[in-house]
Formats: structure tokens, sequence, C-alpha cells
């Protein structure tokens, strides 16, 4: 890659050069007597280099401030496609002089071929190394380390709080208790859940920390995907809540937070069918990576959450961003069950020292 | 978190915080534990955590962002600093969906109040200000993890903290086309042979030691209380935010403001003698902030904070 862009950069500097010199060759050099410049020749030429030199600056700087826009809303388009018609937009703000037209039209395209190139090779060039190495060092098929407590919530039934990397969720549980009217059930018990995130938890400040279309979006999630773990029928005409906080956002927030609930929920001591497991999960150029940060959940990269029991085949949650080819599927979905599996060891290791812990407390 | 006491256990506290003995063995004056935590989360520019008697917990984490503003449109220059406040449904089920909403806004609303003279008060605060039209924005966002009484007294110290980790990148400013300026990070030269992005950004810090402090001092019977647990909260009849700025020139206490919570009503008297409560416990809270902040020891990256 390295390469490629050195021939780029080397090609793009001696267009620029053998343009220039040829148009002040033709516009400015008059006398063939001597092999040096004259004083009048130098000063020509100094002119027209800073005029050169200054279209050239703004038409970078008009260049760096459209083209991400045009990266980022491909949707249909093909890369070079969506390049040419962000092109089209892009000319009519800047008219250079009539002068400089030609040379700086030579500029333009070699600037977008420089792009489109990246562009076709940009998911797997940044999300994988050639050395089969991630962003942040880990080999694709890696989860990052899992840290935990349990119980540091005094007035939660039961509350974890759960790493994954630098992703940081807080779960509490409060209940089963005689919930709202509204929500009873008369055969099993209601599951509340509700997603947050804290507003300084992403790269950007959010505004709200709940209520938007995506946290509510998870919350319902949850919710689902709990409702088939726990055993509702034990507790009929009660409520449980589940709330889940984001304090900080690095990728697969929604996998940490199935996790984080479901070791809430053992320390809350509320029977589950197991110990819910949850892992995400994306392709690059037919290569599952998983366990994502949120450097690698880009638009273009398609991304699957999958939830088990216990690690086996028991599905409660699958949940699909991006598009993904239909011959990868199978590829995701092996992937994403074995990390759920690998989660799944962690998460019972968490919960069986915990019940250690607690084994002098509770007299056994 | 609700409590439930009964009028013989109301009883019982009130005409022991009147004699100057709390439940908990504190006198009225007293502050529960504090633990204070610095550099917790690597996603903000500043982070602190606070926990008053281990049972409240609150969250700071500070953003920066450069705002640009219409300085014809502001008389005088508008402090930098936005403060918000939201209480997690973690800390209770009673501030699940927009439950905790009302409290939250009311802090904030306060704090903001507090902290409006901050320019004068804090001493190079005034260097947010980078050019004629922009400011490093500061926004101070709380999160409210556990919830057991004087939530607004913990937030300050959290801010304090937060303010105290905050890390400002130094700027270069130069004018640029159509009057407008161009920002640009400024990137001390060490002398080694590091591409110029390579090298770290150099970076400033607040001076907080008179940063403004918001403190609840409640009125139990015919007590003046600061830093109330849950049950105090219960017995409360009327309740005030004081906010407290250390004055640097004469080392004393300026009130910045003074905000009444919840009902009840109060004498003149009343409120003289808890403004000085307040001004009283803020001394020893400065003393002990300061102390704390020089001896804490610089977390490593990737510490985790709750485990």
């Amino acid at each position: 890659m390295n390469s490629i862009q050195n021939i780029q950069q080397l090609r793009e500097f001696l267009t620029v050069y053998n343009t220039l010199s040829e148009r002040c060759f033709n516009a400015c050099a008059r006398d063939y007597t001597t092999s040096t410049l004259t004083k009048d020749e130098g000063s020509c030429v100094s002119q027209c280099i800073d005029k050169q030199m200054l279209v050239n600056r703004r038409f970078m700087l008009v260049f760096a401030e459209q083209a991400p826009k045009a990266l980022f809303k491909q949707g249909e388009q093909s890369p070079t496609e969506a390049i040419k018609s962000a092109s089209a937009t892009k000319s009519e703000p800047v008219s250079p002089p009539e002068s400089t037209q030609t040379a700086i039209v030579e500029e333009k395209q070699f600037v977008w071929e420089t792009i489109s190139i990246e562009n076709t090779n940009f998911q797997a060039m940044s999300i994988i190394s050639e050395h089969g190495f991630r962003m942040d060092g880990r080999r694709p098929a890696q989860i990052r380390n899992i840290n935990t407590r349990l119980g540091l919530n005094r007035n939660a039934e039961g509350s974890c709080y759960l790493e994954h990397g630098n992703t940081k969720v807080l779960c509490a549980v409060y209940g089963p208790y005689e919930g709202k009217a509204s929500k009873r059930l008369e055969d099993r018990c209601a599951i509340v859940c509700q997603y947050s995130t804290t507003t300084f938890s992403g790269l950007e400040r959010k505004n709200r920390p709940r209520g938007d279309r995506k946290s509510t979006e998870i919350s319902r999630l949850l919710e689902k995907a709990f409702e088939s773990v726990i055993l509702t029928e034990s507790f009929p005409r009660s409520q449980i809540d589940i709330f889940c906080e984001v304090i900080q956002g690095d990728g697969s927030n929604l996998a940490a937070c199935v996790n984080a609930t479901s070791l809430a929920l053992a320390d809350a001591g509320i029977p589950m069918k197991g110990i819910a497991s949850a892992a995400t999960c994306g392709i690059v150029e037919t290569k599952p990576i998983v366990d994502l940060t949120s450097r690698e959940e880009t638009d273009l990269l398609p991304r699957v959450t999958l939830a088990t029991i216990c690690g086996r085949d028991e599905v409660i949650l699958v949940e699909l961003q991006n598009r993904l080819h239909i011959d990868h599927l199978s590829v995701v979905m092996d992937a994403a069950k074995a990390t759920c599996a690998d989660v799944y060891e962690c998460l019972a290791v968490v919960a069986q020292q915990h019940l250690k812990a607690c084994a002098p407390i509770l007299g056994n | 978190m609700e409590v439930h006491i009964s009028d013989d256990e109301k009883l019982f506290l009130i005409s022991g915080v009147e004699q100057d003995i709390r439940n908990d063995g504190r006198t009225c004056a007293d502050f529960r534990t504090i633990v204070l935590e610095r550099g917790v989360l690597s996603g903000t520019n500043g982070s602190c955590r606070v926990q008053l008697g281990q049972t409240t917990d609150v969250l700071a984490g500070i953003k920066l962002e450069l705002e640009s503003f219409d300085p014809a449109a502001e008389k005088e220059a508008k402090q930098p600093m936005s403060f918000h406040v939201d209480f997690s449904a973690n800390a209770s089920s009673q501030f699940a969906g927009k439950g905790g909403d009302q409290y939250g806004e009311e802090i904030s609303a306060a704090f903001q109040v507090a902290f409006s003279r901050s320019l004068d008060i804090l001493p190079n605060l005034s260097k947010t200000l980078l050019a004629e039209g922009y400011r490093w924005k500061i926004n101070v966002d709380l999160s409210v993890l556990q919830w057991a009484g004087s939530v607004p007294d913990a937030c300050s110290l959290a801010i304090i903290g937060a303010l105290s980790d905050l890390e400002i990148p130094e700027v270069e400013v130069a004018p640029d086309d159509g009057g407008k300026v161009s920002i640009v990070l400024k990137r001390p030269r060490t002398g080694g042979n590091m591409r110029d992005e390579e090298v770290p950004v150099a970076m400033w810090k607040l001076d907080v030691q008179s940063c403004p402090m918001l403190l609840t001092v409640s009125k139990i019977g015919s007590a003046n209380l600061v830093d109330c647990s849950p049950e105090e909260e219960c017995c409360i009849r009327s309740q005030l935010l004081i906010g407290v700025a250390k004055n640097l020139n004469d080392d004393d206490y300026d009130i910045t403001c003074i905000k009444q919570h919840g009902g009840g009503l109060l004498e003149m008297e009343s409120i003289q003698d808890m403004t000085e409560l307040a001004s009283k416990t803020a001394g020893g809270l400065y003393q002990a902030i300061e102390k704390r902040l020089k001896t804490e020891e610089k977390r490593k990256p990737g510490h985790s904070f709750l485990l």
C-alpha cells in the first residue's frame, strides 16, 4: 500500500512539475543565449509558481472538505461513481483563472485516482494488516479482555460492571416486584429494559443519553432476548427491570449489554435457562473478525450481533447492521457462534467465582 | 431508591440531630467518606468519579469542543462551561425513562448559575477564548450511577476533580483570508526525528483552587445539616443549594448562588446560619480536595475504575 502511494505521489509531483516548467518555458523564456535564467525570467517564474501554488492550495482545501462527504454517502453508487458525481458539485464553487485551467484539470484527475485506489482496498487494508493483525493488535478471531465485577450496586437486586476492552457497561436488575398495573401479565412476569449511554461515551458528545431511535431499538432487542432466557412463568403478575448504562462505548455495545445483563440477572438470583452470552462479528473479504471496536464498526462493514444460551445452538438474538452477502452469512454465523461459546466460558467462570466468594455469607 | 421510615424513627432522627448526633455517628457539619478518582475514562478529555459514603456514586466526563460564536451578540463574555446532570436508571428504578429528568435539569441549572461568574473566579479560564469568535466549549456531563442523598455535593466534587484532570490543547491562532483565523494545534519541536503529526500536542490545565462548588444545607428540626443520607432527606423541612467559591485574594468564601430545593419556609436568620455553615464546610472540603489532587497517583492507561 505504501509503495503504491509513494509511486502515486511521485507521479503526481512530476506531472505538476513538468506542466509548470513547460508553461513557464513557453510563456517567459525569451532569451536562448544563456544557460541560466535572466533577471526578468526569474521574476516571471516565481510569480507564476506563486499563482499556481495558491490556486493549488485552495483547490486542495475545497477537495479536503468535499471528499469525506462523497466517501460516506455512497449508497448504491460504486466508489468511483460517487467521487465523479461529487466532482460535478465540487467544481462549481471554485472557478480558477482561465490561464491555469489545464494544469488544474490534470491535477484533479490524479487526486481522484489516488482516492479511488485507496477506496477499493479501504476495508481490507485498514482493518486487517498484511501480517494478519487488526488495528489494536488482535488476531481476527480474538476477543478483547473481559473484566467484570458483580454486586457493586447496593440498591439493586443484582448488578454487574463489565468491560470488553474499552467498552464499559454498567447493568442493574431490579425485581421481581409488583410492577405497574398496565404492564402486568397474568401468566408470567414482564421484562422492562432500558438501554442508555452516557453523553460522553462515544467519540462525539451526544445531547441525550436515551430516548433516541437507536437506544429504543436496543432496549426492545434486549427485552425480547431476555424474555426467552428468564423463566418468566415462575413470577406471574410481577415485573423485572433491567437497566443498562454504557459508560464508555468502543464497539460491540449491544453484545456487552447482553453479557452484563446475564451476569446481573445471575447476581440477582433470577432463574434462567442458562447464562446468555453475545458477540459482534463482521466480515472483511470472506474473513470473519470478532468483537469489533468502534473504529471497525464502519458503515461499509456488515456486522452481526448474535446471542446464544450457554454457548450452545440456542439463539436468542440476531441483529444485522449494513448489508451482508448471502454467501458470507454462514461464515459469519459460525464465527459468531464460536465467539459466543468463548465469551460464555469467561462469564461462567465469573459467575462461579462470585458464588464461591458468597459461600461463607450464605452459610455453606 | 425510595426510603420509607416511620414517624417514631423520624422523631428519633430529628431529636438526635438537634443534639448534633446523627444516626451514623457524624455531627451535623460532617461529610461521609469521600472517594475521588480522576482519569477514569480514556474516551474523555477529563473525567472523575466521586463516591460519597460508598453509596452515592457520580461519574463526570468532560468533552471539549471548538465552538464558534458571534462576538457581537454577546454583551459580556459568556463562561465556556455547560453542565448536564443525568440520573441513570441504574441508581433507582424511579429514574427510569424520564423519571430523573426534572431533578437533573434542576441541578444542571443550579450549576450553570453557580458557575456563571467563573471567568472572574477561575484565574486562567479566560485562556479558553482563542480568538474573536472562537473558544473551547467545556461540556461537563455528570452521570449519577448510584443514589443515596446529597447528589449536588457529589456532583460538585466530581466537577472539580474532572476540571483539574482536564487537559486543553494549546493552539496557535493565525489570521487567514477574509478576516477569519486558522487554528492549529501547537506541537513543540523536541529535536527528535519524529514526523510532525507524531509530536504530542502541548496541553495546559485549569487552575481549580477556587472552583465554585454547590453544597446542600438542610434544615431538620432546628438543626442545619450537610451531606444528608436518604433517611435524613425524608425528614427535611427545607433545603438550600448554596454555591460557594473560594476567594483567592482574602482567603474567604464567596456565595455565588442560593437556590431552594423542595418546599418549606425559612426565616432570614436561618438563611444566614445556613450560608455560614456552607462556607465553613466548604473550607474543609477545599482543603481535603487540594490535598487529594496533590497526592493522587497518576493512573495507568487502561485502568478499570469500578473493579
